[in-house]
């Protein structure tokens, strides 16, 4: 399979006050052109990732709106999928790629949340639910069923969740674009705010700004540039209530099961993950989902450090949702470039990349490996 | 939710509110939303439960208490949603209160067809 990352860029996550959507579209396109070191002319067609712009800005058509930072207008546009547009709006590049429509294509992801208030954001977010069967929930509320599912019925612990987000938070210190890079104590985020029990402030990812971009192309472009050896796309339920598993992504496991055969590759073949840890109870459930654990052991695995530097598998180095942030429509996308980075620093050989939308009724696994040597 | 602030989805949604009224689940999960959209801001903490009503199950915002426990009796009943938006319709909608131990907890088959305004107010108000 002739999938290969010619370029990657990631604009910094944050509270970007003085940066618009339009702004964090642009850095992240043209850096990812940039470092393809390809004319931008070269760009065939792209597809942009974002869950929720007409909402939290007011401005919707933005797949004109990236063609337009281009002169040539290349054909782009828009894929939504909740806080899985990135994954799906790279498995449309892929698909366009592979079916042989298109040489090499642009995939930018971005979100810009914090324009409005925290309240009217989780407003706009709880859109990704089920608006007629789950009407009043929340995001973190959703996640908060599922939570207290995992503890009953394998007994995670507080410890457990909050040992998440404490590792997370380290990993991000040595991301420069990370939101938070600020070590956090287990303590803390057992202490901190409820937001909906038993989930608390430092269990939720944050309202973030921010964008990134590849360059994908069905030829090597230059010697480091790594491969996309699989995908997988699995759905479930949009509603909870009619979930077979309130413990478990059933959409997870499917589009893992895709990637895997397709790549040849198993799960213990990985050494680094970013998985979608937008709340902790989120990583737990994808790193059983995925195989790296066994049902209802991930919570005491990541608290014995198996999913850190010297574990079984280093889980989020990024940061995750959690630290990096969470702008949705990038949060896909940003895994994949994040990887592709590793790979062409020679850090790692392999690498998974797994994104969630919603409360787990779409779910996309890419596998990274790094190119051979020509 | 502001979406349900409309007269057409309301006029849409009252088949829905006939066929939940009056009908008895038992508690599967639940939380207590402490930070509530806009809307719902007046009432947080408020609680979110998902029901097991034998054939089906489907989540419900809670009433009467912040704490419903796995594996409790609660019935759907007929209350206000949130606060009224500039078009002035109050929201209502179906939410779940436990159900008083003298009360039989046998599971209420569902009703399909679409009752009378009486009917449905009648057992609301019980």
């Amino acid at each position: 399979m002739n999938l290969w990352i010619a370029g990657a860029s990631i604009t910094d996550f944050g509270e970007l006050w003085n940066r618009s959507l339009f702004d964090l579209l642009e850095e992240a396109s043209l850096g990812a052109v940039a470092q393809a070191q390809i004319p931008a002319e070269d760009i065939e067609a792209v597809f942009v990732a974002n869950m929720g712009a007409g909402a939290f800005e007011g401005q919707l058509h933005l797949g004109a709106v990236v063609s337009s930072f281009f002169s040539h207008f290349p054909p782009a546009m828009r894929v939504e999928g909740a806080c899985a547009s990135g994954g799906l709006a790279l498995l449309a590049a892929e698909q366009a790629i592979l079916s042989g429509q298109y040489k090499t294509v642009l995939v930018v992801g971005a979100e810009k949340m914090t324009d409005i208030s925290a309240e009217q954001a989780t407003a706009v977010l709880s859109g990704a639910a089920c608006q007629h069967s789950e009407c009043g929930s929340t995001f973190p509320g959703l996640y908060a069923l599922l939570a207290q599912q995992h503890m009953q019925q394998y007994g995670t612990t507080r410890e457990h969740l909050s040992a998440v987000s404490a590792k997370n938070h380290r990993h991000a210190l040595n991301n420069p674009h990370a939101q938070y890079q600020k070590e956090i104590t287990v303590q803390a985020v057992s202490e901190s705010a409820m937001i909906a029990e038993p989930l608390r402030l430092l269990d939720c990812s944050p309202l973030s700004d921010g964008a990134a971009a590849v360059v994908l192309s069905s030829e090597r472009v230059a010697n480091d540039n790594p491969r996309i050896t699989g995908f997988g796309q699995g759905n479930d339920s949009l509603s909870l209530a009619k979930r077979s598993s309130l413990t478990s992504f059933v959409a997870t496991q499917r589009a893992a099961q895709q990637a895997y055969s397709l790549s040849g590759k198993q799960v213990q073949d990985f050494p680094v993950m970013e998985v979608h840890d937008c709340f902790t109870i989120a990583e737990l459930l994808a790193l059983e989902d995925l195989g790296v654990f066994a049902p209802g052991e991930a919570g005491s695995a990541t608290l014995a450090r198996e999913t850190t530097y010297g574990g079984k598998v280093v889980v989020n180095p990024s940061g995750g949702l959690k630290a990096c942030g969470h702008p949705v429509g990038a949060t896909g996308v940003k895994q994949v470039a994040y990887l592709a980075q590793l790979l062409r620093e020679g850090q790692y050989e392999r690498a998974l990349a797994h994104n969630v939308g919603g409360s787990g009724a779409t779910a996309v696994v890419h596998i990274l490996e790094a190119g051979e040597e020509s | 939710m502001n979406h349900a602030l409309s007269a057409p989805r309301y006029w849409r949604d009252r088949r829905e509110w006939s066929r939940w009224l009056g009908r008895k689940g038992t508690v599967v999960a639940s939380t207590l939303i402490h930070v509530a959209p806009p809307e719902l801001a007046y009432g947080a903490p408020y609680p979110y439960v998902l029901v097991d009503f034998g054939s089906e199950k489907r989540s419900f915002l809670g009433t009467g208490h912040t704490s419903f426990l796995v594996g409790e009796i609660v019935e759907c009943v007929w209350r206000r949603m949130g606060t009224p938006d500039a078009t002035g319709i109050i929201p209502y909608g179906i939410k779940v209160q436990r159900l008083s131990p003298e009360e039989p907890v046998a599971p209420v088959e569902s009703v399909d067809t679409l009752e009378s305004e009486d009917e449905s107010h009648r057992r609301s108000t019980r």
